[in-house]
């Protein structure tokens, strides 16, 4: 299918599109809290991996590593945090816990546990070895774990 | 197994990567350490949290978003778009096209000649019968000219004479008579003037004679009544032995037959010498049999006036 992407193929394009904008935005959306900003950067990257004229990696690859890229050069607005017990959700907690860890373990984590990449394909995305990939990943949860605890009270997380 | 190390691995337990003796160990280790099974309960949990609240669901003109940016980039074509000419050269092969098949539709046609229908088997005899020998005779092989000719009832009151003998006219009110041989082919002026008694002359019984054997047919009107005489003269000229001597001739109702045996040259000769006598008409058209020395069967029909 990629390949006959490569060649223009109109169904082929279609159903890439399909496939991969919806995991996309959601990553770009919990990474950057703001649709139309998320918008703009699924669209740039489904542009630029389109245009891409001899691809070396798969399409998903690609993709992600673009996406990656521009959201690790994006800044991340900072999260409201509100105090009033009504307000809080668990979408919130998880917006703050996020917002507290470091690009690139809040990258990692998202690939792995929100978009549900493999090792071996985050690895290549992140263009470091998959020993390296495993070992980010599991900091990156354990720092989450300990934002989690930190910003949540115990009736946040049923 | 260390905590340290049992610490490190609770990632790839929550993922299930681990091999099955590590995992025992690591789970070993988690049962037998508190800390570890805080730690590993918390970061399951942030596992879920992120699982089940990290995913957003995309707006819907997100997909169509994006297939527009890669529409206007070029990018969602179809392969062989690239080798489709421009706009502009289609609209003018089509105008092209378009005109060609307007000037081909209206293109007056000529009619289509009908299929000449298969011939009748001929009989026997003529199957049978000798080669024609094109060297000896150059005219068309054609049936010998065969004329069968209805006995005209001779007039009750009137004997044969060379006198024209008086046609009663009919009433002008009275429709005219049909031919009783509707095969047959009406006159054709071909040189003087149609005299105004032909028209009566017609309604006379005429004798019904074959048509398309080959046989020039002519008809002459004379002025004069020395006609077949001024004939006879011609053919005696011309070294030419009628075939019906005209002082034989019956003229019965002011008509009388000659029948001649011709080449083309002295056809024409003929034709001039009728035409001095007067007006002649063309029965049956013999175009294809005229030649210079073919020999061509005549036959003149000479009406005086009444």
């Amino acid at each position: 299918m990629v390949a006959a992407s490569g060649r223009h193929l109109h169904a082929a394009t279609r159903e890439l599109v399909n496939r991969h904008s919806s995991i996309v935005y959601a990553l770009c959306f919990r990474w950057l809290n703001n649709e139309e900003q998320a918008i703009e950067v699924c669209v740039d990257a489904f542009a630029e991996v389109f245009a891409e004229k001899n691809p070396a990696a798969p399409f998903q690859v690609r993709l992600f590593r673009i996406v990656s890229s521009t959201l690790e050069q994006t800044h991340t607005p900072a999260v409201v945090i509100r105090t009033a017990p009504k307000q809080r959700s668990l979408g919130n907690l998880l917006s703050r816990c996020m917002a507290a860890l470091e690009p690139e373990h809040r990258l990692i984590l998202l690939l792995r546990d929100l978009c549900g990449l493999g090792i071996d394909t985050i690895a290549e995305v992140l263009e470091v070895p998959e020993r390296t990939a495993y070992s980010r990943l599991s900091r990156s949860r354990t720092e989450l774990a300990r934002e989690v605890a930190r910003h949540s009270s115990p009736m946040d997380v049923v | 197994m260390d905590d340290f190390f049992a610490a490190m691995r609770l990632s790839a337990l929550l993922d299930n990567t681990l091999d099955a003796d590590e995992k025992v160990l690591v789970e070993q280790a988690i049962r037998e350490s508190p800390r570890l099974r805080v730690q590993y309960s918390r970061m399951m949990t942030a596992v879920e949290l992120v699982r089940s609240q990290g995913n957003a669901d995309p707006p819907e003109i997100l997909e169509q978003k994006i297939l527009d940016r890669l529409r206007s980039d070029g990018t969602l074509k179809a392969p062989w778009s690239k080798h489709l000419p421009k706009r502009q050269t289609l609209l003018i092969a089509g105008a092209v096209v378009a005109g060609v098949s307007l000037a081909w539709w209206s293109w007056p046609r000529t009619p289509q000649t009908a299929v000449s229908p298969l011939p009748e088997e001929e009989p026997l005899e003529q199957a049978l019968a000798p080669p024609v020998n094109l060297k000896e005779s150059p005219v068309l092989p054609t049936a010998p000219p065969e004329v069968v000719r209805m006995k005209r009832k001779p007039a009750p009151t009137k004997k044969p004479s060379f006198k024209p003998a008086p046609i009663t006219k009919p009433a002008p009110t009275s429709a005219p008579t049909p031919v009783s041989n509707p095969t047959r082919t009406p006159p054709k002026p071909i040189r003087g003037s149609v005299p105004q008694w032909e028209d009566e002359a017609e309604e006379l019984p005429i004798p019904a004679v074959e048509m398309g054997s080959g046989i020039t047919r002519l008809r002459l009107f004379p002025t004069e009544t020395d006609a077949l005489y001024e004939l006879d003269n011609w053919a005696s000229q011309q070294g030419i032995t009628l075939d019906t001597p005209p002082r034989t001739l019956s003229t019965e109702d002011n008509l009388a037959r000659l029948e001649l045996t011709l080449t083309g040259g002295q056809i024409v000769d003929l034709l001039n010498t009728l035409e001095r006598l007067g007006p002649l008409h063309q029965v049956e058209p013999p175009d294809a049999h005229l030649s210079e020395t073919a020999s061509v069967p005549v036959e003149i029909e000479v009406q005086y006036q009444p």
